[in-house]
């Protein structure tokens, strides 16, 4: 039985940083912590091994691994570590590698699960390649399968796509969507790559300056206008949802989320699959009338909800209620005073582009 | 050719250089390891007094190892009173002084290596549940690899090719401190160059194939993997 895990941790590390972190973590899923470098991110993560040193309290799966008077010691936790480099011994081969982690672990893995591992990775090839030789590709992948051959109570993972070019990058995330279907632990994932955060993570934190800003559902978080203000020309929203249809003829497929239906270009989805899509704010425009004379694809009926400019920036935020879910729009400040826009008002919002991810 | 007392010098050299590079190696390995990884103040000192015999004339260190373990020496008191006697002109005195001369030739090589171990490596061991005895041995050692090669010969090497030291105090006594080059000086005190010659080139040899080795080895090395070496430090160089 996977049980809450709880981190509380405070760390001065000098009078510009301070680590503050309250949290309360899923049984299992990918959790992102999202933030600019310097945030705290990676310090957050080094504390929960143990590998740095922060004062307070961190539960993980019902086990104590430190409050007042306790503190183990890396190597006593049941953590998988992924560094930002693969940090593979390089003395070992790749299957010495992995028995490395597995001789040393507390709870015996059964051969059927790193069998599975091992193949969902593709790593059996390289298995008597040394450890040294490999790509980095090859090398992340294997850094992830060793991490996991402890059974470790949760998996924390320190940018592990950092290091690599794109192609690589795409392909671990594969990988990473078909482990997390295998994981019942829960995972920290740090990065500060919006696409691998919308790519793989269920839940998202968000960090700013050593603190937690928002902690929820991916889609939640990002349709926040906090979250907005915080990635300026980068916010976006993500929607969830299933393939209801696709029209051949067309290359466009529909994708029905909490709220309403969107076309999308239909390139290698299949019916009934789920899918996730990305919308920027800068691509939704908003209009107090349906546009049949347009060439946008995607006009959805919204209400505002909320609405905000801090006046640094030009443009005004709309958070756009559209059924269940919500949309961020960026528009001038010139065309929301035109159009009078007004909290609780019903408009159209013009989607120009969705990305797939 | 070579007599009876030069074989027993041959050998006793051998057996020296044997032993004391076995407990170099021992005695080396934490103090190479505090070296690489401390931040303590006394780094800068300890690495002083192990480099000191680079520096020093052999004969100022055999003069004040052989005070101090002379009768009247506090070294020398203590082994009296462990009823180990004293130790100049003995066999053990040859191995205790030459651990001391040979200190830096293995702690310097086993430091470099040590210290391009990147912490990154003991962190992820330590994540896989390694303790840190279990680091030292299943990751430090193991990828100081070369450097303990290189640190056993030029450790072996250099103990057969001291001197001063030895003469100071070990003396001359055949079959119990008489070493090779201690034989070379009493042959051509003596005027026997022929024997002296013999000698003299097994040395330069065995001298010249041993540093091929290591050389060769280290380019080798560097090569293959130039993260995982560094280059002999250049106080090394010089004193060879």
């Amino acid at each position: 039985m996977t049980q809450q895990s709880y981190i509380r941790l405070w760390l001065e590390r000098s009078e510009r940083f301070q680590l503050e972190v309250e949290l309360a973590l899923n049984t299992q899923g990918i959790t992102a912590v999202f933030g600019e470098s310097g945030c705290g991110k990676t310090t957050l993560l080094r504390c929960i091994a143990g590998l740095d040193k922060a004062v307070g309290k961190v539960n993980i799966n019902g086990n104590t691994w430190q409050d007042e008077g306790v503190c183990l010691a890396p190597y006593q936790r049941s953590i998988g570590y992924v560094f930002q480099q693969a940090n593979l011994f390089p003395h070992l081969t790749v299957k010495g590698n992995l028995n490395y982690a597995r001789t040393r672990a507390k709870k015996k893995i059964a051969q059927e699960q790193v069998d599975h591992l091992i193949d969902l990775t593709d790593i059996r090839p390289l298995l008597n390649a040394s450890a040294a030789e490999l790509s980095g590709g090859e090398a992340q992948r294997v850094a992830i399968v060793r991490a996991l051959m402890t059974e470790p109570d949760i998996l924390l993972m320190d940018e592990p796509l950092a290091s690599l070019d794109s192609t690589r990058k795409d392909s671990i995330l594969d990988y990473l969507n078909r482990l997390k279907r295998a994981l019942s632990i829960p995972v920290l994932y740090v990065t500060h790559s919006l696409e691998e955060v919308s790519r793989i993570a269920g839940d998202v934190i968000l960090m700013e300056k050593g603190r937690v800003v928002q902690h929820g559902a991916v889609t939640n978080v990002f349709s926040s206008l906090t979250t907005d203000k915080l990635l300026g020309k980068d916010a976006s929203v993500i929607l969830e949802g299933r393939i209801t249809d696709i029209e051949h003829a067309w290359q466009l497929a529909d994708l029905q989320f909490d709220g309403g239906t969107l076309k999308i270009n239909s390139l290698c989805l299949e019916q009934g699959q789920f899918a996730r899509a990305r919308i920027l704010a800068k691509d939704i425009s908003v209009s107090l009338s349906y546009h049949s004379d347009s060439s946008f694809l995607n006009q959805l009926q919204a209400q505002i909800q909320d609405m905000s400019d801090d006046g640094s920036q030009g443009y005004v935020t709309l958070k756009l209620k559209v059924g269940d879910s919500f949309l961020l729009a960026h528009i001038t400040r010139y065309s929301c005073q035109r159009l009078n826009l007004q909290i609780g008002q019903r408009v159209w919002a013009n989607i120009k582009t969705v990305a797939i991810i | 050719m070579l007599d009876s007392s030069d074989l027993s010098a041959i050998w006793l050299t051998i057996k020296l250089a044997f032993l004391v590079t076995l407990i170099l190696l021992v005695i080396g390995t934490p103090i190479a390891w505090w070296l690489a990884r401390t931040s303590s103040r006394l780094r800068g000192v300890v690495a002083a007094v192990v480099a000191l015999p680079l520096v020093l004339p052999p004969t100022v260190l055999g003069f004040y190892l052989l005070v101090a373990f002379g009768p009247q020496g506090t070294l020398g008191q203590l082994t009296q009173t462990l009823g180990l006697g004293t130790l100049p002109f003995t066999f053990w005195g040859l191995v205790v002084a030459s651990v001391i001369y040979s200190l830096p030739f293995v702690v310097q090589p086993l430091q470099n290596a040590m210290e391009s171990i990147q912490e990154e490596s003991l962190e992820a061991a330590a994540t896989l549940g390694a303790s840190p005895l279990d680091r030292f041995f299943t990751v430090v050692i193991p990828l100081s690899k070369v450097g303990y090669t290189t640190a056993a010969v030029l450790g072996f090497a250099h103990t057969i090719g001291e001197f001063g030291v030895v003469l100071m105090i070990g003396g001359n006594i055949p079959g119990e401190t008489q070493l090779i080059s201690v034989k070379i000086y009493e042959h051509v005190e003596a005027l026997n160059y022929a024997q002296a010659h013999t000698l003299s080139i097994g040395m330069l040899l065995f001298s010249f194939v041993v540093l091929l080795l290591v050389y060769s080895q280290m380019n080798g090395k560097q090569m293959n993997r130039k993260k995982m070496n560094r280059k002999p430090s250049s106080r090394n160089k010089g004193a060879l």
